[in-house]
């Protein structure tokens, strides 16, 4: 029997070339699929793709028409691609590793519209990502108050110093009149010393013999000590009465001062002080300045886990239960690591509305620790409409995912501003006519922390403040003072943790506006302050005469302790006189 | 268009050998229990029609053994994880690992490997086991099932005379 049959050879072949030419004919749509589901699901939005072209001789691949979904404003693309082209290292693909020498970028754009919306269901942490900082969204579009605030609102809302310390002083003079009831309840009163007395009457009567005498001069001797030790005790009680008085009468001697503490400190939280009108420059650059970083740092905080996926073949402690029929690849060292996904170079054209800026990338990848090198990257165009010329540098360093430094540098000289609204506050509506700009940016992000410097020089500027519904003197002086301003700068400090930053933005036009303004502001502060003494002396003036009221009743306090004395100095007075007892004691 | 057909079927149930047929069901047990568009079922595909073995068996048995990889797919990947992640099998898998046509077989993958290694595990053994089997099916319960009132009815059509006419069954009663 013949063991091989070689018709079978045949059939081989056939099939193999059936297979071949199947995925031949369907390799572009395997592609084109493969690239829309992965980037939908990095994204989380819709990635669409017009055409994917495969080649075999040299291995390549060119994508038409690309469009990523803004996942925050789906009717958008946050970007979109006319053509990417590059080519593939064959034997890296076959070990599962895209490795490409040159990828080209071609009509790269931002912000196009879609035709139909791009939104899926979007994950949990995409929505954390792409949720603007309302926390940071507040500081800026503080706006600065040009009208004299409601007095009585303000003391509603406001809790009063004076009035808590009124109360204090009020707790303090009942807990003090408590203590001294008790304490002279306890003390030789009255009667004691009318005992006192009835005892010299009896000891004045006649008395026989000397042992009478004797027992007399004793008798008396113990009546001398016990007066004097019950008036040392009514001295002791006067001396610590008058110190507790003196201690209650300082503090609301000290209440006098409190008051205006409440003023200072309701005047700073609500006044037109001059240095309020400091913030102005926030008001008109930090909006802007604020949502262009939230918006960076939403697409910064989306990509980063780009930079250094752990990758498709993936070595895990414990791995995670794979999807059945799948299985987990298992990573093992490499004598020449090389990264799942890299592009050594990338040619990039940039198109904005002004016109396009060419530039280049290097060590694209998404495991920089793998590859041990950052990611570069240098734009720049000098055929703008508009602008004289713009550069953006930086890099991405990843390569130790605990210690990550990211930088970014930005020039753009002599950009021509047209109509732009610095502000649409309704009490200050403001527009830059026309105006020339140089913006620098320099940012770094350090591990999650970011430290940003953006400095803007206007220069032939020509700005307009609108009517608006405030056209009280105070925003007549403004309307004057910035519609002589020519230039400016402004310059913006953007630092802390990613989630949590501040921006605090300055600029020369505060000072113009504080000059302008200032007289008006301390008018109104004046009046504001005066409105607010009398409000908070109002609200005071009844629990202050309550607690005076409440001081008087130690008057009965005090006369009883006098009282008391008086009457033990009687005592003592008789003994020494008629007795020939000791007045050492008298007082 | 019957003679056609049954030529297919000539073909298909040609090489009637009991070690014939145990062998097409030991290369259905590699090709049914691994993941299909592996680089190893491109030999099993080339060995299955280039050797003499019965092919209607391969496929009927393919597919069995298909099923049973679906339900068996945890356990191939546990068994595939440990081999790959054993300590003193770590230098070879390096090896393999930088070697471009190992890569290209994904032998790092737990499912194939699991069931790659089963499947040669059990290899001899069902190779042995089912000529026995057949062998032994042959000699004491075909003729019962060959006088069986169905295959009685069957072997009265026309279909199965005329492929009785183009087929080299062996061994079997006519």
């Amino acid at each position: 029997m013949k063991w091989l049959r070689w018709q079978g050879l045949v059939l081989f072949v056939l099939v193999m070339t059936i297979i071949g030419l199947f995925w031949f004919f369907l390799a572009d749509s395997i592609v084109k699929h493969a690239i829309q589901k992965t980037g939908t699901r990095i994204v989380g939005a819709q990635v669409e793709l017009a055409k994917a072209d495969l080649h075999l001789l040299p291995l390549g691949i060119t994508l038409n028409e690309l469009q990523v979904t803004n996942p925050d404003r789906p009717m958008s693309n946050a970007v979109q691609a006319q053509r990417i082209e590059f080519s593939l290292d064959t034997l890296n693909l076959i070990q599962r590793k895209i490795i490409i020498d040159t990828l080209s970028l071609d009509g790269i754009r931002f912000n196009t519209p879609r035709n139909k919306s791009g939104a899926v269901v979007s994950s949990e942490s995409n929505k954390e990502a792409s949720k603007p900082s309302t926390e940071n969204a507040d500081t800026f579009f503080k706006t600065p108050n040009f009208q004299i605030p409601d007095v009585k609102d303000i003391l509603a809302r406001e809790k009063l110093e004076t009035l808590e310390q009124v109360k204090l002083i009020q707790a303090d003079i009942d807990a003090m009149k408590t203590r001294w009831q008790k304490r002279l309840d306890q003390a030789p009163d009255q009667a004691t010393f009318e005992a006192y007395q009835s005892r010299t009457k009896k000891l004045q009567k006649g008395i026989k013999g000397l042992g009478g005498a004797l027992k007399r001069a004793n008798e008396v001797q113990q009546l001398q000590k016990d007066v004097d030790n019950d008036l040392k005790k009514i001295k002791k009680i006067k001396k610590d009465f008058e110190r507790d008085q003196k201690a209650l009468k300082n503090k609301i001697k000290q209440l006098r001062a409190v008051p205006k503490k409440d003023i200072d400190r309701i005047l700073d939280k609500y006044s037109l002080s001059a240095d309020g009108l400091g913030n102005l420059s926030q008001l008109l650059f930090g909006n802007k300045i604020g949502g262009y970083t939230q918006l960076a740092i939403t697409w910064y905080q989306r990509l980063k886990p780009l930079l250094n996926k752990p990758g498709a073949d993936q070595t895990s402690e414990t791995p995670e239960k794979p999807a059945r029929g799948e299985g987990i690849f298992v990573r093992f060292t490499e004598t020449e690591p090389l990264p799942d996904l890299l592009a050594s170079h990338a040619d990039a054209s940039i198109i904005i509305p002004a016109g396009e800026i060419q530039g280049n990338l290097k060590h694209v990848t998404t495991q920089q620790q793998v590859l041990g090198l950052p990611l570069l990257f240098d734009f720049s165009g000098d055929q703008i409409k508009d602008i004289e010329s713009i550069a953006l540098k930086g890099s991405l360093d990843h390569i130790d995912p605990k210690n990550t430094i990211d930088q970014f540098t930005a020039t753009i000289a002599s950009y021509r501003l047209k109509g732009m609204a610095l502000s649409e506050a309704k009490n200050l509506p403001i527009d830059l006519k026309t105006g020339l700009a140089d913006l620098n940016v320099a940012a770094t992000i350090k591990n999650n922390l970011l430290d940003a410097k953006i400095e803007l020089i206007m220069k032939s500027t020509e700005l307009e403040v609108g009517a608006g519904a405030d056209d009280s003197a105070l925003h007549k002086a403004l309307r004057a003072a910035l519609s002589d301003v020519s230039g400016f700068t402004v310059t913006a400090n953007v630092t802390g943790p990613l989630n949590n930053y501040t921006a605090r933005v300055t600029s020369d036009l505060d000072q113009v506006l504080k000059k302008a303004v200032g007289g008006q502001v301390k008018k109104l502060t004046a009046e504001f302050k005066d409105q607010l003494r009398q409000g908070i002396m109002q609200k005071i003036k009844d629990p202050l005469t309550d607690t005076n009221g409440r001081m008087s009743e130690f008057d009965g306090i005090s006369a009883e302790i006098g009282s008391r004395l008086k009457l033990g100095d009687s005592v003592t007075e008789i003994l020494a006189k008629d007795l020939g007892g000791s007045t050492k004691l008298k007082f | 268009m019957l003679t056609i057909i049954a030529k297919i079927f000539k073909i298909l149930n040609s090489e009637t050998e009991p070690f014939q047929i145990s062998l097409a069901m030991c290369f259905a047990m590699v090709a049914g229990l691994t993941p299909l568009w592996s680089l190893h079922n491109i030999l099993i595909l080339l060995l299955v029609l280039l050797l003499r073995v019965n092919l209607t068996t391969f496929i009927l048995a393919w597919v069995g053994f298909s099923g049973i990889a679906y339900l068996l797919d945890p356990v191939f990947h546990s068994f595939g994880y440990k081999m790959l992640t054993t300590t003193s099998l770590q230098s070879l898998w390096t090896s393999l690992y930088n070697s471009t046509l190992w890569r290209l077989t994904n032998f790092n993958n737990s499912l194939l490997m699991g069931s790659l290694l089963t499947s040669i595990v059990l290899f001899i053994p069902l190779f042995l086991i089912s000529s026995l089997l057949i062998k032994k099916y042959r000699e004491h319960i075909l003729a019962w099932v060959m006088k069986s009132r169905i295959m009685q009815a069957l072997r009265a059509s026309k279909f199965y005379q005329l492929y009785q006419s183009v087929s080299d069954w062996k061994g079997l009663p006519s």
